[in-house]
């Protein structure tokens, strides 16, 4: 691929620390495609209802301002790389010094769209903690340029003894041939976020055009039928056909999309540093220390199981930013049960995994799970009853269901907290497990609502940094109220000292460098 | 309720060194009241419009002056829970400062206790709005890295222990701020 590590030339470090450099000439060009992006909405509105001569006018004049914008960003932006850290200097009017330490930077990301490939170049963001918007952000570099500040940067992170530079190794951890990435495809469906996403953006558009859509969709669809002088049971066939042609092609569309954001996956590890690549016309390339790993949710669906295959996402605290995809919570998209075991053995601290001592819960567990879904179809049936008469019986077959449902899970469900790893793993059809070190808890929860306090239970709920809001937290729910009473107790204690005196640092070259 | 703190004072050694929950002060329990007095009337009001279009314009069954009656009701009845939810909070809440960091309890039926660590602040926040400086409270903030937990507020402190909670919980040394 084009970003290999292998073309950043071993640069004479010392001799570029203290030049300020420039962002690559072209750099107005996609500073300005940058801006048009954000106002794409905006521009085409005014494309489409603009009924007004003159709109076209205003809208030139908006990007000829822009394009000057621009070009002046352009001239006004230097970066540096300093002892500590790396310092920006932007603005033209509003001049702005920016000075990031490198053991604040928490990952550092390279993207390179199609258009930067053409020309050679690629983006570089600087993401710290916290922050929803990266830290320091070069659009654009040449790409050699980008492997050096890249390279340095990871460098200067790591530099705790001088011999860092040296003993620089990559690993490859793991790779994704084409066959895995068609399997992800199969298996994570984004087409239907694709399209979903699709819906509600005609939603959003007015006019009702999604009602028109269906209704014309539906005319057509029955004149077909009537056309065809269907039976009442051809017409169901019918429709199932066409159901399954529908899934059928959103599990296509899934597949594309999965090849474009994962082809040439390669996830590598270089002196504690874990680099992520991936893309076929877009590539990107993140790059994060191991420490800074937040938490972890294992996730294996029903076609997970069926391919057996199992994927990784991590927490990394950088927050996640809207609509942008982060090369690096896709740890491990895919893999084969044994290998990912083998990998989390290699990215937790030292054989904490595969986790042995799984803890059953309560065990009424399984009631708490049944109890409240079987009474909201009870009384979802009784409301049918009421309206529509016996066919509500129908309703009440998915109750025995529920039971089994929570029969499983509950005999599924474990926790395990030792070895400084706090796990939970749940599930019936589809399983999941979640787990963090324990040095990298924020905060700790225990709760009990009624239900819990006439069963003697309770759920101790753990807050990590860097936790999506779309995914349930690292929680355990239904403990036996005496275990969780202990558990809180006695982790309380180990959160007492600051992390750093705990076992992960070691393990890792991280930055012992006193924040400025 | 809070006969140890409420006199002077407290310094942060004192604090620590203090074992059982504490409660929030009597004066914490009229601004709890008075905040559910506004919740209250601000819910009441909008249940009371919802219900009176429906009640006066569309299908007035009711004279008049018997449905102003009930919509007036139906606010106080609003009001009255709103205040009688804000004075269950205020005697559910406890806090306590222990080695460990801030520990505090939240509701009674739905029992929460949370922990923070000493070592995961990272920084906090001191705010008084104008009637917590009538009664001489204040809310203290603390902030984490955490996700849902990024920001604990608890109202209703004497301002001199959200002072004193704040000195004792300030992150320890740079050299061990990297929680990350």
């Amino acid at each position: 691929m084009t970003m290999s590590s292998e073309a950043a030339p071993a640069a004479p470090v010392a001799a570029i620390t203290s030049a300020e450099r420039r962002l690559h000439p072209l750099s107005w060009l996609f500073l300005l495609i940058g801006q048009l992006k954000q106002f794409a909405l905006p521009l085409l509105v005014l494309l489409f209802t603009g009924k007004h001569s003159d709109s076209d006018l205003w809208g030139l004049v908006g990007i000829g301002a822009l394009m000057a914008y621009s070009i002046a960003q352009y001239f006004t932006y230097r970066y540096r790389i300093d002892s500590d850290g790396v310092v920006i200097r932007s603005g033209l009017l509003q001049r702005s010094l920016r000075h990031i330490p490198f053991a604040r930077i928490q990952n550092v990301t390279l993207h390179q769209s199609l258009l930067h490939r053409l020309f050679n170049v690629a983006e570089v963001r600087l993401e710290s903690a916290g922050a929803a918007k990266p830290e320091g952000q070069m659009r654009v570099l040449r790409l050699d340029a980008a492997h050096q500040l890249e390279q340095q940067i990871r460098e200067r992170g790591a530099a705790t003894t001088a011999a860092t530079a040296e003993t620089e190794h990559s690993e490859v951890l793991l790779t994704l041939p084409i066959g895995e990435v068609i399997r992800l495809g199969l298996i994570n469906n984004r087409g239907l976020l694709v399209v979903g996403g699709l819906f509600a953006l005609l939603a959003q558009a007015g006019d009702n055009l999604i009602g028109k859509i269906f209704t014309a969709l539906g005319r057509w669809l029955s004149g077909q039928a009537d056309a065809l002088h269907l039976s009442l049971l051809a017409a169901a066939a019918a429709a199932v056909v066409l159901l399954l042609v529908v899934m059928v092609l959103l599990r296509l569309l899934s597949v594309v999309i999965a090849l474009l954001q994962f082809h040439g996956f390669r996830l590598s590890q270089c002196n504690g540093r874990l680099s992520v690549e991936r893309g076929l016309l877009t590539r990107t390339r993140g790059s994060v220390p191991r420490h800074r790993i937040q938490a972890y949710s294992l996730s294996e669906g029903l076609l997970h199981r069926v391919f057996h295959r199992r994927s990784l996402r991590v927490d990394t605290a950088v927050m996640e930013a809207l609509n942008e995809n982060r090369s690096l919570r896709d740890l491990v998209p895919i893999a084969t049960v044994a290998s990912m075991d083998s990998l989390l053995a290699g990215l937790l601290p030292d054989s904490s995994w595969p986790i042995r001592d799984w803890q059953p819960l309560h065990p009424r567990a399984w009631r708490r799970k049944f109890a409240l879904p079987a009474i909201a179809v009870l009384a979802a049936s009784a409301i049918l009853a009421y309206f529509r008469g016996p066919i509500a019986i129908v309703v009440l077959a998915a109750v025995p269901v529920l039971y089994w449902r929570a029969l499983f899970w509950a005999r599924y469900s474990a926790y395990s907290i030792s070895d400084g790893l706090i796990a939970f793993r749940g599930g019936w059809l589809s399983r999941h497990w979640r787990f963090a070190e324990s040095g990298k808890l924020q905060a700790m929860e225990l709760l009990q609502s009624p239900f819990d306090r006439r069963h003697g239970m309770a759920t101790l709920r753990f807050d990590t940094a860097g936790a999506s809001s779309m995914q349930s937290s690292l929680s355990i729910p239904y403990l036996p109220e005496a275990e969780a009473r202990r558990l809180y107790r006695s982790l309380s204690g180990g959160l007492a000292k600051p992390w750093s005196s705990a076992t992960i640092r070691s393990r890792t070259t991280a930055s012992t460098a006193p924040a400025p | 309720m809070s006969d140890s703190l409420s006199d002077q004072p407290a310094a942060a050694s004192e604090l620590q060194a203090a074992g059982p929950w504490q409660a929030l002060p009597p004066a914490a329990a009229q601004l709890a009241m008075i905040s559910g007095t506004i919740w209250g009337l601000i819910a009441g009001v909008g249940a009371a419009a919802f219900i009176a279009w429906p009640l006066l314009v569309a299908w007035p069954v009711l004279p008049l002056p018997l449905t102003l009656l009930l919509l007036t009701l139906l606010v106080l009845a609003l009001v009255a829970f709103g205040i009688w939810l804000g004075y269950r909070r205020w005697k559910s809440s406890l806090w306590k400062l222990d080695e460990t960091g801030l520990n505090v309890t939240r509701g009674r039926l739905w029992r929460k206790e949370i922990l923070i660590p000493r070592s995961r602040v990272q920084h906090l926040d001191i705010e008084r709005g104008p009637i917590e400086r009538h009664f001489g409270l204040a809310t203290l903030i603390v902030h984490t890295a955490g996700t849902r937990l990024h920001a604990l507020r608890q109202t209703g402190l004497l301002d001199a222990d959200a002072v004193a909670l704040r000195d004792a919980l300030v992150p320890a040394s740079a050299g061990h701020d990297d929680v990350l």
